[in-house]
């Protein structure tokens, strides 16, 4: 189930899809009238556009947040932990952007496990 | 005019190129673990660095040498040969760091998956040092690393209480931890005298075709600048300190410096201070991956710099496209890149005297340095440094296996 927040974002990322789509257009056009400066400006801008619209939309594919940091804090008791916690409180506050916040998390998740397989084989 | 806005934009691009992955994370965990009982390594190492830097750029503008003629010259083929595998794995593994970094901020911001983005920046890496010549390079990433101030800013609204930051600056044991705290000792002063630094500062007064009458610019940037570095270094242990450690956070993602940002200067401080880890990482991939294919050039004999056309120096060039694409092959294989670059910063420091040795040897011989031999002032610290980083270099791996790998 997506958030309402996430269809929204998922939304807002078919605009730039859009504005690329069209982009490419005015690229070829371009290039077919020989001005390569504008055509290269032009692509310059659409791989940009495309850039952002993926970005978006792999951003909102991330976990819902709180649930990414509930799993950290109860895969370890260590930093990791109150980091999560610290980052969801300001995540929260609206004073780090949703995105950062979100794949923040989930590289924090990852290393934890990483670490969890490395004692695991220590152990062993 | 000129030489003074040359003057101007030298101190801020050494300032600027200061700060890398590894010195970060080093400096907010050494706050975070010890509190400000680390500051007098911060200074220590600045002044080690400033008093080498200044050196090897007399020697680059007097005598026309860079770091590893001198090493190939001064210490023989097979001690030099030693010197230069160790330090271009030092440098490769730096770089590996550096692009394994800048891959995990670009998917912050993007949230692209990770070994594409390390393509991505490979790509990018090649692009710019084939496209940009040697003094766009050094003042676009140097000069736009500078957004790594807002550190400062935040160091400064967290408040930092100055008598304790005065009693950091005289050395303590503290109560507990002690073999770790030798540990951060040791890796803090590699962190602020990472040799690359000096290879590429001495390679770069070649590039710039530096002369006698540039002696005074280099003396008044390795101090100006690498002073304000030093205090950009010091701003992020007093965060590590005031921030990091009554949450007991340890900083093990790049990421995780955005924390303190955020919460002193909101999200336009988090995109600011992602701008300024961006270009600071990016210079520093730049100058090891540069390093590493200037110290090979210097050592045989080969054409190099970015002075010549990539035809006329091309083992130069293809030495450092080896190095970008080694790095990214390194990090490409999931290895975490702090802990690349912990590993590198501590086996840095077992190179230094290696390195220093035959500059120190070249810059006190009247014959070849004329009036511009080591004078008191220079002798006495450069060989006082050099006693210092010999016995890092030999407690640097002990302290790293007895404290596994500084986890305590």
């Amino acid at each position: 189930m997506c958030t309402i927040r996430e269809r929204a974002s998922r939304r807002a990322a078919c605009v730039p899809f859009a504005i690329f789509i069209t982009r490419r257009a005015s690229t070829i056009r371009a290039m077919e009238g020989r001005d390569h400066r504008k055509a290269l400006a032009q692509g310059l801008g659409a791989l940009l556009v495309l850039a952002s619209a993926s970005g978006t939309l792999l951003h909102s594919a991330h976990k819902p947040l709180d649930a990414a940091t509930a799993r950290i804090i109860a895969d370890t008791g260590r930093s990791q932990a109150t980091e999560a916690k610290e980052f969801g409180h300001l995540r929260r506050a609206g004073w780090l952007p949703d995105g950062v916040a979100a794949v923040h998390l989930h590289q924090l998740r990852k290393q934890v496990s990483r670490n969890e397989d490395k004692r695991r084989a220590h152990a062993r | 005019m000129n030489k003074i806005l040359e003057i101007f934009l030298g101190i801020l691009t050494a300032m600027g190129g200061f700060v890398e992955i590894g010195e970060l994370t080093f400096m907010l965990n050494a706050g975070s673990h010890f509190d400000y009982r680390l500051l007098w390594v911060i200074a220590l190492g600045t002044v080690g660095i400033m008093v080498y830097g200044e050196i090897s750029g007399r020697i680059a503008a007097v005598h026309g040498q860079p770091v590893f003629n001198v090493v190939r010259e001064r210490a023989g083929l097979r001690l030099g040969l030693l010197t230069l595998v160790a330090a271009t794995l030092v440098c490769v593994l730096t770089c590996a760091a550096e692009i394994g970094a800048i891959a995990m901020l670009w998917q912050l911001a993007s949230g692209w998956p990770y070994r594409g983005l390390i393509a991505l920046a490979l790509l990018f890496f090649l692009l710019v040092v084939w496209a940009l010549s040697f003094k766009a390079i050094e003042r676009v990433f140097g000069l736009l690393g500078l957004f790594l101030c807002v550190a400062a800013v935040v160091a400064w609204k967290l408040h930092p209480d100055f008598g304790r930051v005065t009693a950091g600056l005289v050395p303590s044991l503290p109560s507990h931890d002690r073999m770790l705290y030798a540990y951060y000792v040791v890796a803090l002063l590699s962190s602020v005298m990472l040799p690359y630094e000096t290879y590429f500062y001495a390679s770069g007064a070649i590039e710039d075709a530096w002369t006698p009458r540039d002696i005074t610019l280099n003396r008044v940037i390795v101090i100006v600048g690498f002073t304000l570095g030093g205090l950009l270094g010091a701003a992020l242990l007093v965060t590590g300190a005031e921030y990091f450690a009554p949450r007991q956070i340890e900083a093990s993602l790049p990421g995780t410096v955005l924390l303190p940002v955020a919460s002193e200067l909101g999200q336009a401080g988090v995109w600011i201070m992602l701008a300024g880890m961006f270009f600071a990482f990016a210079g520093a991939a730049i100058e090891t991956a540069l390093s590493s294919a200037y110290n090979l050039a210097q050592f045989f004999g080969w054409p190099w710099g970015k002075h010549r056309k990539p035809r006329e120096a091309s083992r130069w060039t293809l030495a450092w496209i080896a190095a970008f694409v080694l790095a990214a092959a390194i990090v490409m294989t999931g290895v975490d890149p702090i802990r690349v670059v912990e590993y590198s910063i501590v086996f840095s420091v077992v190179i230094l005297p290696l390195t220093y040795f035959p500059l120190m040897a070249l810059s006190r011989d009247r014959e070849t340095m004329g009036a511009y031999a080591n004078g008191p002032i220079a002798s006495t610290l450069g060989w006082a440094y050099f006693v210092l980083i010999s016995i890092a270099a030999v407690a640097a791996i002990p302290l790293l296996v007895l404290t596994h790998g500084g986890e305590g």
